[in-house]
């Protein structure tokens, strides 16, 4: 018995030591601002999405059609996806990270993804809103 | 400067990669106050057609040139001393982010300013689906 739980301790701190090893590395700082860059020029340029989608649709469904405010609730929940990601890869960049400047990166990794929830959230649901009202 | 091999060191690279997050992230609230400020607030004090505001569309141009212009320098100022393929990515992914603000400046401007210089045309062409 006792050989055995050795043997799993063994193998459990080895593979702890692995993934620590893995987040300490320098590289996934440079790893996580990369991809955070990304999201972050989605969500800044999301807008984007909504003007193309009216520009699309105004002509083919027409004002009223419930099809095309399904599709604008749908984009607008799509809207939250980067935001959400966004703000738990600058949380996760300031807790597993060691470079200087991580709070600060970390910071507008998070104030970016709220303000996008925010106005992105908030575009969509004016989008709605024009769509059935005017 | 170092070879590009030997990069520079960790703490020059992260404080040229944060003054450029800073940068972006502040670039494109910049953009939509100036096309608030520049709609609504001239809008309201009736001065909507006045050359002064045709004039704040050429200092928006001025700002959005420096500003995506200096992003785009750091980006390219971090990818010339990346060692490491994500340092690299990160370098890349800043000029791209330079270069698509300062696309949409120049369209947010373009259609602001064209809207204010020539209302009818423009209306015409937003009605018929042409922008």
């Amino acid at each position: 018995m006792n050989f055995e739980e050795g043997k799993y301790m063994k193998i459990l701190d080895r593979i702890l030591e692995k993934i620590n090893r893995i987040e300490k590395e320098e590289d996934v700082f440079y790893k996580y601002v990369s991809i955070g860059l990304v999201l972050l020029i989605i969500v800044q340029y999301y807008p984007i999405v909504f003007y193309f989608f009216e520009l699309i649709e105004f002509d083919s469904v027409g004002k009223y059609g419930i099809v095309a405010s399904l599709k604008i609730m749908f984009l607008t929940f799509l809207a939250a996806m980067p935001s959400v990601v966004l703000i738990l890869l600058g949380l996760r960049l300031i807790e597993k990270t060691d470079s200087r400047y991580r709070y600060g990166i970390g910071t507008v990794f998070i104030l970016s993804g709220l303000i996008g929830a925010f106005f992105n959230g908030l575009l969509g649901c004016l989008e709605q809103t024009s769509w059935w009202d005017i | 400067m170092k070879s590009n091999q030997q990069g520079m060191d960790k703490d020059r690279f992260d404080k040229y990669l944060f003054i450029a997050v800073i940068l972006g992230f502040i670039s494109l609230k910049v953009s939509f106050l100036a096309h608030f400020f520049g709609r609504e607030v001239f809008y309201w004090y009736s001065v909507y057609r006045s050359t002064f505001v045709i004039h704040f569309f050429y200092i928006q141009y001025a700002l959005s040139f420096l500003l995506c212009g200096y992003l785009f320098f750091l980006g390219v100022k971090l990818l010339s001393n990346a060692n490491t393929l994500d340092k690299r990515r990160v370098g890349y992914m800043i000029i791209i982010w330079g270069i698509v603000t300062f696309v949409f400046y120049l369209l947010i401007n373009e259609l602001e300013r064209m809207e204010i210089k020539n209302p009818e045309i423009f209306h015409t062409l937003l009605s018929n689906n042409y922008l």
